[in-house]
């Protein structure tokens, strides 16, 4: 079945089943590595992009229910040589070790800056609660997502 | 400084194309990986300079290294360590790793030692080809290598500014054409801490810009052309024999290309990815037999009762049964690790090309040259025609399934005779990871009158946490004819203390589960035994726990750390338990000491809340030093050592593998919970940079010490020992009563 997407600010036409979870989508037919499959039940938050704004767990989203919103992936927030002010304060605090969380944990962090532009520390973690990071990143991970509201009050 | 170019020019210059650049921003540019592309013939052996090291025409320094970077900044050292050693600056050095067609064999990395012996021959590499270009540089010039200098990779004649010539001129594009021992005894030296520029500096990670926008190449993103996807099924049982499976039960899946059996290893083939899930999850096999495991409460028991395979007395030191005997007191106490899981973010993933007798993978192996032997035994195909190729995996903290898929991924394509891509679902992950064993460790200690300890006796069950070694693939085991693993390790380590009469010994027990490393084995167990043990017999003395470790602690950088964290705590000198308050939630501090190998050491003071009511423990705080010889990234450091904590307090409170008769059921991350962000405690960490130590490895050290420091605190809150991790809240509260 012929399904249309809007990912990172493309439209995008797929031939899938439609019950196929839109991580396989964006990961195999749209070549999107940066959400990652972590663990197939939205327990783990590697696999989580945008939907309109809001974190979504691609692992267990229907690619038809998919189709109504922007969805934005980890490449879709900035790129290498222009990242975004988030991915830059990630880098700056060198807030990764394998980086495999990493993706879940900046869509998740950028979805809650949106909304709360100047968190204290242990709304921070709260917010991050549903990611998990296993090599034990966290607290560069909070400051990191602390210097990108800074970044983003001063801007 | 650019960081990522280097990575992506390593990647590039192996065999992957880049195609489908798109200028639009958000659609990443996609890797395709061929194994047409031949390798740049080039030496592999050890033996060869040109192994280990060419300078490209541009100047550029390629480095190629067996060792691999399992996401903790290797690569980013290693270009350090590689920089200062050959002169030239960090940004030209590119690091090529884990390739068996280009890489010297440097056997496993594992056990810390990446910074250690996986650095040494690329040093050695980089200071021969060094003193070769000097020497080249001197004949060029017709002056003696003592009048040169090098900056940047340009070699002057000191005082002359006409004589000056680049590495790139020097030998750029071509072979040195030198043999290279690897000793540095015969003339060769290495630069001393004085000569290091980069070394000691936070260099930032080359891979952090890559990984957090979406274009770092892990395993998981890899793609051939014909590739198709893998799943596979495990048997309920351990030991349980494939009596048939219905294929018709799949016959409605599209895209299936394939059901593979060979013995007991099934698996599924499809087009898609999903569709291969599908296949594995709707596929019905019929399974007879299999071993019944203990029942989970008796787990203990069990290891203690399994059959003895080898008793391994690590330490014997004067005569610990006469010195018991003629103690004034004896101490005694029983402590328990359970089994607990690497339990990886993403599950091991591998993609392998088996085809007219050849065989290419793609793996997170963390020992591509031992894989590569067990593949090509398991696959009956010459060890010639195997190339594994080492991509990035998620982050392991000792070895895990990797090789695992790796050998799930090879069988199905050479089944099905196209390249196949294998993920292992999250339950295959928690389900049949190899996972660190579990220990029950008698202690006892004799005391004279004064309260002294005169005699100290460790005994420690366990099975190996090598039984999941390459060769003892999951794979491998089901489709039949792999070799048994003989190789014990994890036994207990003894520690640094002095206790004049002192016996360790560790029971070596037939296996519960297919084990392996995980972070610190055999230490981590130990340690929270005897760290705890320690505080019991101080607590019965009402003595400080600092001051009643120091009379045993004899060891100069043992002292250090230990001083380091204490004073960095402002620890308060008294006995445990301290002052309840009879609080709903009470608070304590607890230390404990802990060390890795002969050279590192660390000391843990934590802060914990216990909540009586709930029974849940809370760290507030802690505080850790740290040495672990020549710091040669102090912020890659921190974040190891903070990494290595924070896994540390998780595996203490949270984790433990349950499992009924049959199987293990901590398959997801809710019956198997982790730390999670809002668990997270602030840490203090101090690193004691010992300049005149050569440099070691740190992922291990600062998680051995974690368990007793936590476990000594909840003591000092609640006056109560926990003495079988981990400390869950149903757990401590039943031991609170």
């Amino acid at each position: 079945m012929r399904i249309q997407l809007r990912v990172n600010g493309r439209a995008a036409t797929v031939d899938v089943d439609p019950s196929t979870p839109l991580l396989y989508v964006l990961r195999n037919d749209l070549r999107l590595d940066g959400p990652k499959f972590g663990c197939g039940l939205a327990q783990c938050g590697a696999c989580t992009v945008l939907s309109g704004g809001n974190p979504i767990r691609s692992c267990v989203t229907p690619v038809s229910a998919a189709r109504t919103k922007e969805i934005l992936t980890l490449e879709g927030l900035g790129t290498l040589p222009h990242p975004h002010p988030i991915q830059q304060a990630f880098i700056d605090e060198q807030a990764a070790q394998c980086g495999y969380c990493i993706s879940g944990v900046i869509l998740t962090a950028k979805a809650f800056l949106d909304k709360n532009p100047d968190p204290t520390d242990e709304q921070i973690r709260r917010a991050l609660a549903g990611v998990l990071c296993r090599c034990g990143t966290h607290l560069e991970i909070i400051r990191a997502v602390k210097r990108a509201a800074q970044h983003r009050a001063k801007a | 400084m650019k960081p990522i170019n280097r990575r992506e020019f390593a990647r590039k210059g192996r065999d992957a194309l880049l195609i489908g650049f798109s200028l639009h921003r958000g659609i990443a540019p996609a890797i395709v990986w061929g194994q047409t592309a031949a390798p740049t013939a080039k030496p592999v052996i050890p033996e060869e300079l040109d192994s280990w090291l060419s300078v490209g025409r541009d100047g550029k320094v390629t480095v190629y290294t067996g060792r691999i970077d399992m996401g903790t900044g290797v690569e980013t050292a290693f270009g350090q360590l590689i920089s200062d050693e050959l002169d030239v600056p960090f940004e030209s050095v590119k690091i090529v790793m884990g390739d068996t067609e280009l890489t010297p064999d440097q056997g496993k990395s594992t056990a810390s030692s990446n910074a250690s012996l996986g650095a040494q021959p690329l040093r050695i590499a980089a200071a021969e080809a060094r003193r070769i270009l000097l020497k080249m540089a001197a004949d060029r010039f017709s002056a003696s290598v003592d009048e040169l200098e090098v900056t940047d990779g340009i070699v002057r004649v000191r005082g002359v500014s006409s004589k000056r010539i680049s590495y790139a001129e020097l030998i750029g594009g071509r072979r040195f054409r030198a043999r290279l021992d690897q000793k540095t005894e015969g003339g060769l030296r290495l630069k001393g801490p004085g000569e290091l520029r980069l070394v000691g500096q936070s260099v930032p990670r080359v891979d952090v810009p890559a990984k957090v926008t979406a274009s770092f190449p892990y395993v998981h993103n890899v793609r051939v052309p014909l590739m198709l996807h893998g799943r596979v099924i495990r048997p309920p049982k351990i030991g349980s024999s494939l009596a048939g499976f219905d294929e018709s039960s799949v016959s409605g899946v599209a895209g299936l290309v394939k059901v593979v059996r060979k013995g007991n290893f099934l698996g599924v083939v499809a087009e898609r990815e999903e569709q291969a899930i599908e296949a594995a999850r709707l596929l019905k096999a019929e399974w007879t037999g299999g071993r019944t495991l203990p029942d989970y409460q008796d787990l203990h028991q069990a290891v203690r009762g399994a059959k003895l395979i080898k008793t391994d007395v690590v330490s014997n030191s004067g005569n610990v049964d006469s010195a018991l005997a003629s103690a004034a007191k004896i101490l005694d106490a029983t402590y328990t690790y359970p089994v607990q899981l690497h339990a990886m973010l993403g599950p091991s993933c591998a993609v392998a090309d088996v085809r007219d007798g050849r065989a290419t993978i793609w793996s997170g192996s963390q020992w591509i040259q031992g894989d590569r032997g067990n593949l090509a035994k398991m696959l009956g195909i010459p060890l010639e025609s195997v190339r594994i190729i080492w991509v990035e995996a998620s982050g392991s903290y000792g070895r895990l399934g990797c090789d695992d898929a790796a050998a799930d991924a090879a069988l199905l394509s050479q089944a099905a005779g196209r390249p196949v891509r294998v993920q292992w679902m999250r339950h295959d992950e928690h389900g049949w990871e190899p996972m660190s064993p579990a220990m029950t460790m008698d202690l006892r200690a004799g005391l004279d009158a004064q309260g002294h300890i005169t005699a100290f006796d460790f005994q420690q069950w366990s099975q190996s946490h090598s039984r999941g070694e390459s060769g003892n693939s999951v794979a491998w085991r089901l489709a039949g004819g792999n070799p048994d693993w003989e190789r014990l390790s994890g036994g207990p380590y003894p520690p640094s203390y002095e206790f004049g009469n002192q016996r360790m010994s560790g029971h070596f027990v037939e296996e519960l589960f297919r084990s392996i490393y995980l972070r610190a084995p055999g230490r981590i167990q130990g340690n929270f035994a005897i760290e705890s043990f320690l505080d019991e017999v101080a607590a019965g003395q009402q003595a400080d726990p600092v001051a009643f470790r120091r009379q045993y602690l004899k060891d100069a950088m043992a002292l250090q750390v230990l001083d380091a964290a204490v004073e960095q705590a402002r620890w308060q000198s008294r006995p445990s338990p301290g002052p309840n308050a009879g609080q709903p939630v009470v608070s304590g501090r607890g230390i404990s000491f802990g060390e890795h190998g002969p050279e590192k050491r660390a000391t843990i003071v934590a802060d914990v809340q216990v909540d009586r009511t709930s029974g849940r423990v809370r760290v507030s705080k802690i505080v850790i030093a740290a040495a672990c010889g020549r710091i040669i990234n102090p912020r890659g450091l921190r974040h190891q050592v903070q990494g290595a904590v924070l896994q540390g307090i998780s595996r203490t409170l949270f984790e433990a593998v349950k499992f009924d008769r049959s199987h293990v059921t901590s398959l997801d991350w809710r019956s198997y919970p982790v730390l999670t962000f809002p668990d997270v405690p602030d840490i203090e960490t101090v690193l004691v940079d010992q300049r005149n130590v050569e440099s070691q490895g740190a992922g291990e050290l600062a998680t051995v010490p974690v368990a007793a420091a936590l476990g000594n605190a909840i003591f000092d809150a609640t006056g109560v020992r926990l003495r079988q991790v981990p400390f869950m809240p149903e757990r401590v509260k039943s031991a609170l009563g």
